[in-house]
């Protein structure tokens, strides 16, 4: 039995689309549009939706930058601060504490034991170290600053005072001054 | 042979002593809430396991008596003789130097379930996973009443400076 044939059924119609004809080549110049703006002004997608960050100031995500395999906020990192590993430092071994109840956070300073970095070098033994290497030691003053967030980030850096200027206004290299001057 | 517990007064008392008094805010009913604490711990037969457990176990057991001592109705009707809430603010000893006094104030008369995860995390320095652990909460629980603590605390400093002005 060959395919029955409907007499007089009427063509299925055709469904009906939803958006109106063009609309999809109009969202798409729009997008388009959107993004050369943006592209132009500089802006990020994210940036953008909060409305707030202007194109100057990296994002969340590309602030934090990893440096030595240590996952730091770059937005902390300066030509004296530097990413340092985390310690786990008490509040009993810390020279100088700052607790930040309303901004968030703590800081624990210490200062560096000032022949301590020439002799960390592992291609050096106790007994190479030149009178050169120590001078450089005594020289270069370092304090190790770790600190904790309200979201449970714990961050660690390496502040080379030599290059922090006395009026400084970043939290770190300003948190690190004070430690230098408790000690 | 009789144990000999005088190490746990050398490891803990000035800690258990600290949280205490942030939560009963007089010297005498944070000391009493310290001796309960160990005498309830030399008590205790369940096992434990390391000195964090130990720790955790006498942070707990400390908070838990301070609320009950708080909630009985003795309490609620006898006020502290000796001292303001000002003065006793001034007990805590802490291992370091704090030049804020007053947060500390502004903190310590915030509603308990702020009061304790704020304290132990800026004050005694404990990190949110073993403040959960501490307090029998979730680490997400413990980041919101973080955050919206710190909120009060701005608070009540405002209120305080608003409060001052001439």
């Amino acid at each position: 039995m060959g395919i029955q044939e409907v007499q007089g059924a009427k063509e299925a119609p055709a469904y009906q689309k939803k958006k109106k004809a063009g609309s999809g080549e109009g969202f798409q110049e729009s997008l388009m549009q959107n993004l050369r703006v943006r592209e132009q002004d500089g802006e990020t997608c994210a940036d953008s939706a909060q409305g707030k960050k202007r194109s100057k100031e990296p994002s969340e995500a590309a602030r934090i930058g990893v440096t030595g395999g240590v996952r730091v906020n770059a937005a902390m990192l300066t030509e004296a601060v530097q990413a340092e590993k985390v310690r786990h430092m008490r509040y009993e071994e810390s020279d100088h504490v700052e607790i930040a109840v309303t901004e968030g956070y703590t800081l624990k300073g210490k200062r560096l034991d000032e022949v301590e970095e020439p002799l960390r070098d592992s291609s050096e033994n106790m007994t190479d170290v030149s009178e050169e290497k120590m001078a450089e030691g005594r020289r270069g003053s370092r304090v190790y600053v770790e600190a904790k967030y309200e979201d449970g980030r714990i961050e660690a850096y390496r502040v080379e005072m030599d290059r922090v200027s006395q009026d400084t206004t970043h939290t770190i290299e300003r948190f690190a001054l004070e430690t230098m001057q408790e000690t | 042979m009789e144990q000999d517990w005088s190490y746990l007064a050398e490891e803990y008392r000035a800690m258990l002593y600290r949280i205490a008094f942030s939560n009963m805010k007089n010297r005498a009913d944070a000391e009493d809430a310290v001796q309960e604490a160990f005498l309830r711990y030399m008590k205790e037969d369940a096992p434990i396991q390391n000195k964090e457990h130990e720790k955790a176990w006498l942070i707990r057991t400390t908070i838990h008596i301070c609320l009950d001592i708080l909630k009985s109705g003795w309490y609620q009707r006898t006020v502290p003789w000796d001292e303001s809430f000002e003065s006793a603010a001034k007990n805590i000893y802490l291992p370091y130097q704090i030049r804020d006094d007053l947060t500390l104030e502004a903190v310590l008369q915030l509603p308990t379930h702020y009061r304790n995860p704020i304290y132990l995390f800026y004050y005694e320095d404990y990190s949110i996973h073993e403040i959960a652990g501490i307090l029998n909460e979730k680490e997400g629980t413990i980041k919101t009443r973080l955050r919206r603590g710190r909120e009060e605390v701005k608070k009540i400093l405002t209120a305080r400076n608003t409060e001052g002005r001439p």
